[in-house]
């Protein structure tokens, strides 16, 4: 918590302790004055100590809370007391000011009839440096992505809706993100078109770790057009956005050494300067257009169409030196140098077109039939130019890559109501999916894919009685072929969730979710299964507790080609969760609250004949004690304790235990 | 401390701060969020069928009617020769009121008198979502609900809303638990009856409502890497449209993958060299955007397994071009291959 910090916070108070006293304040008579709303709203500060042990990077990197006082939350609403003002409500809202790592603020103001106006803003601050140091058992080196973030992601909005006439509203959004801060990036030297025996071995594969600061932020207008007649109803809206991405690294000393300490080669291999610097900048056009309507009494037709084209140029610059070995022997080192840079321009224009109807056969069936037709284009060239120890570089020239992804879907299903407490919804989906890369003019096989798709898919909703329900649904799905192993070509999938209200303040509900997927071809499956109970209890107002727990588990098995050596994986990961709460409230001055989570995840991954896993099960507790005490005129005092710990079990070094005491003060008025 | 400012008096004292806030909410001119339908289609009025104002629906059903009044529904300017009020959603009640005055205490002429007027509690999902659609349909947020996901499951409108939010009066400061995570970061909430008011009229604030049925994903967001929504920096709906969409797949806010790319910006395609898992599986092919307990909510405890379930050298796929053993197998393939998300610069995305 800086000074600058503090001061901010301490005139976030005053003021909004000086609305409070405003709000209190018995206005005028409402003729004489043009701003005359009643108020009503309440603050909260607070004070944080914040105490760790262990590895304090992770901490901050899962709940990144710490010392010192906030402003935890203030809300203030009004209506206007007076006539002719220039807004009849509004309401302000902020949370998190001072130091936490998700501060937000809304302001929102209305006149009934005419127009309403919000303004967001919000941020979130990540950070990502886990230890670099880390041991398997048996004293092996455990290697780690390197990376390290710390960056903090802004987003603001403002949305302006004006009811023009009863049945049109116009209106104008804004919308604005960026993301800023400083990353440690690890990067291997190469030149584009490398060969090994040109360029030597060690190079290709010795990453170096380099400062680089990162700034990207998005800025999209848009205007909106709402308009209703009878039956019909049609939304249009055009906008355009820009998005700006630049990222620059530099080496961090010079000379600068490999990470990669497992290479003798390393001590002979540094880089002496580094430097690089990308930047891209996309604009879209934005067009979007839907509507319903009704055609017959028993007709509803739909129907929606979406344009955006993302479009700009590119550039890459990048340059540097040091010494390399010639050979893969790496007997022999020499200086280097490499300048390499490429120009490019990309363009994807993205549409989305969708139809459908609605027919209402009789009181209690219905029949839905949608199509949606998406297609996306990427029609992306680049033109390479660089040099290596002077010499112009193999890889020099253009390459014209084109990508176009065209997916057509039909969806049908009739949807029955013979009861009031029952809905079933047999139905079957169509998909036609077209996958085509075309690079330097050639099809690329591996990459080309054509798929037809059939989904068949049964939903169902059944409440027997008032005080127990049933949703769910099944569907099977088969492409016949697939594109990565990740997009399996057979898929089963379902899901049932249940809700039982017991009676006597008891509640009980549970989630049942079970997924199979297979890759034939590749003897791949993945397997996943899920289940989450949830028990509440309410004896009275004054008094409440729940507990959950939930398992989710997951299967994957196949096989790896190394090189010709072929290995098989399997990976296993089983998650718990069990979650509980108490509110006690004795009496109307004083209570309490406790909340508690225990996540466990046991399971790992493992490939045969190779090095044992580095990460496996992990353990993550924490629980909230909470107590207040309403005094009279001052408000309310809380007092919060939180305790939690993270702990790996195979490698350690992350592992931190932290204690938060918080101090807060409610006002309301 | 129970305050009423409206006319510019102070009165009353402490008697609890949270209580007060409740209070103030039912006892004052509510600040109401703008309706999201473009325009209302009642029926015209018809003497023989409908009740001549709301008052006579008070008499008997007064929390209701305080808590309604209080909405965006109750201050449409509807003109005379429309149906308003309770009538605008419920239809026609003069033959239910008749019924009810005549059945004088009986229970079963009071069932049957009950079932003369339309009751959102025992209609099924599709009437009462005709119903609300009879204005909603021309709202840009909600005019495919009747072929959403949720419809199809039978979760209707008042699965989720409620026009008029009657436990908040039996119990005014009643404010469901807070999941634990939300506790340790002390997300602030509004009493039962102002989040209502505040926020589409729910029964209860995202994500918690949301959680109700979707228990699995409270538990995702429970593990140790996880998008802020327990936190309050998002909400449910940041990423799913609640009400359907015909435009996106997998009942998502944004057409193909930009629902995530409207915040992650620099994973914007298009690129020079796309990576195919991103560009035709997407961003759930690697990631849990619920939650998971690896690092950037992967999909594998350890990253290189991610690209090792693809990368296999069999179907197609690009075999894994280093020794098994390597120090390129052993670690995270991202130290290496920096650029996984699309590279403009190299085909093998190391820049």
């Amino acid at each position: 918590m800086s000074l600058r910090n503090a001061r901010v916070l301490v005139g976030l108070a005053l003021a909004a302790l000086g609305a409070a006293a405003a709000a209190q304040t018995p206005p005028a008579p409402a003729a004489e004055v043009p701003f005359s709303f009643s108020n009503q709203g309440s603050a909260t500060l607070g004070e944080r100590y914040t105490s760790t042990s262990g590895f304090e990077p992770m901490y901050l990197e899962l709940l990144n809370l710490r010392s010192g006082p906030r402003l935890m939350d203030f809300n203030l609403f009004g209506s206007a007391t007076a006539p002719h003002q220039f807004a009849d409500h509004y309401t302000f809202t902020m949370s998190g000011l001072g130091g936490d790592p998700y501060p937000t603020a809304q302001l929102s103001l209305a006149k009934d009839g005419l127009y309403a106006l919000t303004a967001q803003w919000s941020q979130s601050y990540f950070i990502y440096a886990p230890n670099q140091n880390v041991i398997l058992p048996g004293g092996v080196p455990a290697l780690t992505s390197e990376h390290q973030w710390s960056t903090v992601r802004k987003f603001g909005s403002l949305d302006f809706r004006l009811y023009a006439t009863r049945n049109l509203r116009l209106g104008f959004q804004y919308y604005h993100t960026s993301d800023t801060g400083d990353t440690i990036t690890p990067m291997t030297p190469s030149y584009v078109g490398a060969a090994y025996p040109t360029y030597g071995f060690f190079e290709e594969e010795s990453p170096y770790l380099l400062f680089a600061p990162t700034v990207n932020n998005a800025d999209r207008f848009t205007g909106s057009l709402d308009y209703s007649l009878g039956k019909w109803t049609f939304h249009y809206a055009a906008g355009y956005q820009t998005i700006n991405d630049s990222t620059t690294f530099n080496n961090q000393t010079s000379p600068q050494f490999s990470f990669d300490t497992s290479n003798p080669a390393t001590a002979n291999t540094p880089i002496f300067n580094f430097s690089l610097s990308q930047f891209r900048q996309l604009t879209t056009p934005i067009s979007d257009f839907s509507y319903t309507g009704q055609v017959w009494g028993s007709v509803d037709l739909r129907g929606s169409y979406l344009y955006q084209r993302f479009r700009g140029p590119a550039s890459y610059d990048e340059a540097f030196n040091g010494i390399a070995p010639t050979t893969i022997s790496q007997k022999t080192f020499v200086p280097y140098t490499v300048s390499q840079g490429a120009r490019a321009n990309v363009s994807e224009p993205q549409q989305v077109v969708a139809q459908g109807l609605t027919w209402k056969i009789e009181p209690w069936v219905s029949l839905d039939a949608d199509y949606r037709y998406t297609r996306s284009t990427e029609d992306n060239l680049t033109v390479f130019a660089g040099l290596f120890n002077g010499s112009p570089l193999a890889s020099n020239g253009n390459a014209a890559i084109l990508w176009t992804n065209g997916i057509s879907g039909f969806d049908t299903s009739l949807v029955f109501t013979p009861l009031p407490s029952l809905l079933v919804s047999p139905g079957v989906q169509v998909l036609k999916t077209d996958v085509e890369l075309i690079s330097r003019g050639v099809a690329d096989p591996a990459l080309t894919l054509r798929t037809n798709t059939v989904v068949p898919e049964l939903s169902a909703y059944y409440q027997p009685w008032q005080r127990l329900s049933l949703r769910g649904n099944l569907r099977t799905y088969d492409s016949g072929s697939s594109y990565t192993a990740i997009s399996p070509h057979t898929q089963t999938d379902g899901m049932l969730v249940l809700k039982y209200d017991v009676g006597g303040g008891f509640s009980l509900s549970n989630t049942l979710h079970l997924s199979s997927s297979q890759l034939l071809d590749a003897a791949y499956h993945d397997r996943s299964q899920a289940n989450a109970t949830l028990l509440n209890y309410r004896f009275s107002s004054r008094f409440s507790l729940y507990g959950g727990f939930s398992y989710d588990g997951i299967l994957a098995r196949g096989a790896i080609n190394f090189r010709g050596t072929v290995e098989s994986l399997r990976d296993q990961e089983l998650d718990h969760v069990w979650q509980a709460g108490l509110q006690w409230q004795p009496l109307d001055q004083f209570g309490l609250q406790l909340t508690g989570n225990w996540d466990h995840t046991s399971g790992a991954g493992s490939i045969t004949n190779d090095l044992p896993p580095a990460y496996g099960p992990v353990t993550w507790p924490y629980a909230t004690g909470s107590v207040f005490y309403v005094f009279p005129v001052i408000g309310k005092l809380s007092a919060d304790l939180t305790r939690t710990y993270y702990i790996e079990q195979i490698v350690n070094a992350n592992n931190f235990g932290a204690t938060l005491f918080t101090l807060r003060w409610t006002h309301s008025f | 401390m129970a305050t009423t400012l409206e006319n510019g008096k102070r009165i009353g004292s402490v008697v609890g701060v949270a209580l007060a806030l409740a209070l103030a909410a039912w006892g004052q001119k509510q600040v109401v969020p703008p309706p999201p339908s473009v325009a209302w289609h009642t029926p015209a009025y018809n003497s023989k069928l409908y009740v001549p104002n709301d008052k006579v629906c008070e008499n008997c059903h007064r929390p209701e009617y305080l808590e309604f009044e209080q909405t965006a529904h109750a201050k449409l300017a509807i003109p005379p020769s429309k149906v308003s009020g309770c009538a605008m959603c419920h239809g026609p009640g003069l033959a239910h009121v008749e019924a009810e005055n005549a059945a004088h205490g009986n229970d079963a002429k009071a069932l049957a008198a009950a079932k003369l007027i339309f009751d959102f509690r025992t209609a099924n999902p599709s009437q009462v979502a005709a119903r609300c659609l009879q204005c909603h349909v021309t709202s840009r947020q909600q005019q495919f609900f009747d072929v959403s996901a949720h419809m199809q499951h039978g979760v209707a409108c008042n699965s989720c809303h409620s026009a008029h939010l009657v436990d908040a009066i039996t119990h005014p400061d009643e404010k469901p638990l807070p999941n634990p995570l939300a506790a340790v970061y002390q997300v602030p909430s509004l009493t039962v009856s102002q989040a209502w008011l505040h926020d589409g009229q729910l029964k209860q604030p995202q994500p918690e409502l949301c959680f109700g049925c979707h228990q699995n994903v409270q538990a995702k967001f429970a593990l140790p890497f996880h998008h802020r929504v327990s936190e309050g920096l998002m909400k449910c709906t940041s990423c799913h449209p609640a009400h359907g969409t015909i435009t996106a797949a997998h009942q998502l806010n944004a057409a193909l993958f930009n629902t995530c790319t409207t915040c992650h910006i620099e994973k914007q395609g298009p690129f020079v060299y796309e990576h195919p898992a991103v560009n035709i599986v997407g961003c759930v092919g690697c990631h849990n955007p619920h939650g998971s307990v690896n690092h950037f909510m992967l999909v594998r405890r350890e990253t290189r397994f991610i690209c090792l379930e693809c990368h296999t050298g069999f179907h197609n796929q690009v075999a894994v071009p280093h020794g098994r053993l390597g120090f390129e197998t052993s670690g995270d393939c991202t130290r290496c291959h920096i650029a996984v998300h699309g590279s403009n610069a190299d085909p093998t995305y190391l820049h």
